[in-house]
């Protein structure tokens, strides 16, 4: 079997029901957690609406900080929506989903694609650096954030050098990016990457925790 | 038959003058992709060349690659072998049967020992000692090995010769094998394709011819010139691909449009074939243009790499069991971990 | 066979089809024109090598016009050769045996080599004419030479 049938066949099976298995075990096993039950009396009656007023809000730079986030968000603005563009967007990904789960969409052309991976590429590469020169930031970055990192740009620029014809031959090098792909599938649940799905749901929670307590959001 | 002539005097005995010669080069120089300039030097190279002695040994195989050969627009099979080679054995083209063939073969390879041109079409069985593929009475490993010894260099033509071809297919039952498996002491080039562009036959054979040397080859051992891009990269259709338009099914409007075949499960951009430039049937076409996607059939295991319907960004699989398998047990995970989580909570509240 | 009226077929608008590729090779032969001019290099284009539509090739043919001279060679199929309106671009088309095109070359020269007389076929002829020529009565105080010679 060659490196490419090796990455479209088992690599990506198992990557797929190690994905599966780890978003499915590590969601319910945080959805079903008891909670403590809250015998205060709340602020607000449905306290949910908070939920969606906070996830937001908080994808907002706050005011009062906006100088000095501004530009760490503005790059993982680009690095996400330039991932999105390029996930979603390229049609041979599309085909991919589609082989997986039936939904389909249109596509988008060749060049816009590689234009976001380039700008996705750089704003991860600019994230990163940020994170090693910031001292706080590299206070506190774990292995995890390192690693995480690094699964998400491999793909992006495997991807680009694929398109590019660089570095070693198409098929080795389109194997090479299904590869990195299935590495992150692989360890998206277990590292920090698992906030695609988290994200809102604990974003959710805290606003409809503050709202019950009448906290200001 | 005088091996010892040089091609030009081989010519002009049969009437071929020095003019079409000259004109046969400048056709070999266009085909394959020479500067036109070159061609007078080809020519002269050619004409002081010797015609070597082929070989042409057939093993498991369809004949498709021979059936391909004799389709040659330029050069015409029939000069190729009158003029150009001196093909001293070939099973399906020559006269001569039986016993009678042999003797020609054990002749022409005794005679030209060491410089003779070896060319095989078919994989190589080697299962129950390599009788699952006989011709008369030898098994193919072993006709191999003795024509190999006296072989100046092996010429591999069609896939399953060069990489084991659709006899190696899963399961493979006669244990099938390319000829670079079995001999590893002489140049090989192998012309891969299911079967190979006539063009590209004849192409690699005037070449080795003209100089005398194996030809710049790629990690696959193909001669880059023919197998140096992939069909998508020449694909006349590949607007289309950069566009993000393609064919759904093979009767939609995208397919009558002539859009790119991706999604139809074109294997083109891993495909290292000159299809799409020196094409088919005397340059009529090739199988994208005629609204077909790739199967990728100059490349190893093209059989086995999955359906030729589905696109090259699927799985080769399509059992979603085990997927499905994950999800389950990541539910039951979930599950357990919030049961043994919700206890713990309960007891440490019971404690306090 | 249902028939190819069920097969929708979609007319498409005309077009001038020009790539701008017959263009950028009208460029390329000023250059080597103005070098076998200066240096009397010979160079030669091959016309299929090029991705060139059928309406590039027309507009070529068009642009290039036909010059004083025109040949047909005739060996092992047909070769038609002549001169463009501009001395020293010739179009060479090379055709099979069957009349497929083989070949088809612009040559920048003087003179195609494939109308130049090989010298082979020189010496072979001054053989031949000579025997042909044994069977006539020789001339009064002439000798015959060696023409393999020279
Ligand atoms: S039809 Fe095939 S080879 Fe042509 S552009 Fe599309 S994918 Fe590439
Ligand atoms: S287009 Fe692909 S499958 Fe078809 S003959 Fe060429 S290389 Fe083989």
């Amino acid at each position: 079997m060659d490196l490419l049938s090796f990455a479209r066949g088992p690599a990506l099976q198992w990557a797929l029901v190690i994905f599966l298995l780890g978003v499915v075990w590590r969601l319910t096993g945080i959805l079903l957690l008891g909670r403590a039950p809250d015998y205060s009396e709340p602020r607000n009656a449905p306290a949910w609406p908070g939920a969606f007023k906070l996830i937001l809000t908080r994808s907002w730079p706050k005011r009062e900080f906006a100088a000095r986030t501004a530009f760490g968000e503005t790059m993982s603005y680009v690095f996400h929506i330039g991932l999105a563009i390029v996930v979603l967007g390229f049609a041979p990904h599309i085909l991919l989903i589609q082989s997986l789960t039936g939904l389909s969409w249109p596509g988008l052309p060749t060049g816009l694609v590689t234009l976001s991976a380039a700008l996705t590429a750089g704003a991860l590469a600019v994230l990163l650096v940020r994170r090693l020169m910031h001292p706080v930031l590299r206070l506190i970055s774990n292995f995890d954030d390192y690693f995480s990192w690094l699964v998400v740009m491999l793909p992006v620029v495997t991807g680009l050098m694929a398109t590019a014809h660089a570095g070693p031959r198409y098929e080795t090098m389109l194997a090479v990016h299904i590869l990195s792909a299935e590495l992150m599938l692989a360890w998206l649940p277990f590292g920090k990457l698992m906030h695609s799905f988290l994200v809102f749901v604990s974003r959710g929670t805290t606003g409809a925790l503050f709202t019950r307590k009448g906290a200001a959001l | 038959m005088n091996d010892d002539q040089t091609l030009e005097q081989a010519l002009l005995r049969q009437g071929v003058s020095r003019r079409a010669f000259l004109k046969y080069c400048a056709a070999l120089a266009s085909l394959m992709a020479m500067p036109a300039s070159a061609a007078p030097a080809l020519a002269e190279g050619l004409a002081k060349a010797r015609r070597p002695a082929v070989i042409w040994l057939s093993f498991q195989e369809c004949t498709g690659c021979t059936e391909s050969l004799t389709r040659s627009f330029y050069p015409t099979l029939e000069t190729l072998i009158f003029n150009m080679l001196s093909l001293d054995y070939h099973e399906t083209l020559m006269a001569a049967a039986g016993f009678q063939a042999e003797a020609a073969r054990e002749a022409a390879m005794a005679r030209n020992h060491g410089k003779y041109l070896l060319v095989v079409d078919g994989s190589v069985s080697t299962g129950l000692d390599g009788s699952y593929s006989t011709v008369a009475g030898h098994a193919n490993v072993d006709t191999l090995k003795r024509a190999a010894q006296g072989a100046a260099a092996i010429v591999a033509v069609g896939t399953c010769s060069s990489f084991g071809g659709i006899p190696k297919a899963n399961p493979n039952p006669t244990a099938a094998r390319p000829v670079s498996d079995i001999v590893h002491d002489k140049p090989i080039i192998n012309i891969s394709g299911c079967p190979p562009i006539p063009e590209v036959i004849t192409g690699v054979l005037a070449q080795y011819l003209t100089f005398g040397a194996i030809p710049e080859l790629d990690e696959h051992r193909r001669p880059r010139i023919f197998y140096g891009n992939t069909i998508h990269d020449r694909c006349y259709r590949r607007p289309f691909y950069d566009q993000g338009k393609f064919a759904k099914t093979f009767d939609d409007e995208g397919a009558r449009n002539g859009w790119c075949l991706y999604e139809l499960g074109c294997k083109g951009p891993t495909t290292y074939n000159a299809c799409a430039t020196v094409k088919w049937n005397e340059a009529t076409s090739f199988p994208i243009q005629s609204g077909h996607g790739c199967l990728g059939c100059s490349e190893p295991d093209f059989w086995d790499k999955g359906s030729f319907y589905k696109p090259l960004s699927t799985p080769t699989w399509s059992d979603r069991a085990p997927l499905a398998a994950g999800a389950v047990g990541g539910l039951a995970l979930g599950v357990a971990a919030a049961a043994v989580a919700r206890h713990r909570q309960k007891r440490i509240t019971e404690e306090q | 066979m249902s028939g190819l009226a069920d097969i929708g077929v979609r007319i498409v608008a005309a077009q001038d089809g020009l790539s701008g590729n017959g263009h950028a090779l009208i460029h390329e032969l000023d250059k080597r024109l103005e070098r076998l001019a200066e240096q009397g290099a010979t160079d030669a284009i091959d016309l299929r090598g090029l991705p060139l539509s059928a309406a590039d090739l027309q507009m070529l043919e068009d642009f290039l016009g036909v010059g004083e001279i025109e040949a047909r060679i005739d060996a092992l199929g047909l070769t038609r050769v002549y001169e463009t309106a501009y001395a020293g671009i010739w179009r060479v088309t090379y055709y099979s045996e069957d009349g497929k095109v083989v070949a088809d070359v612009l040559e920048v020269t003087r003179q195609p080599g494939i109308i130049t007389t090989p010298p082979g076929d020189v010496a072979d002829a001054c053989g031949r004419l000579r025997e042909a020529l044994g069977d006539l009565p020789p001339l009064p105080g002439r000798s015959t030479n060696n023409c393999e010679a020279s």
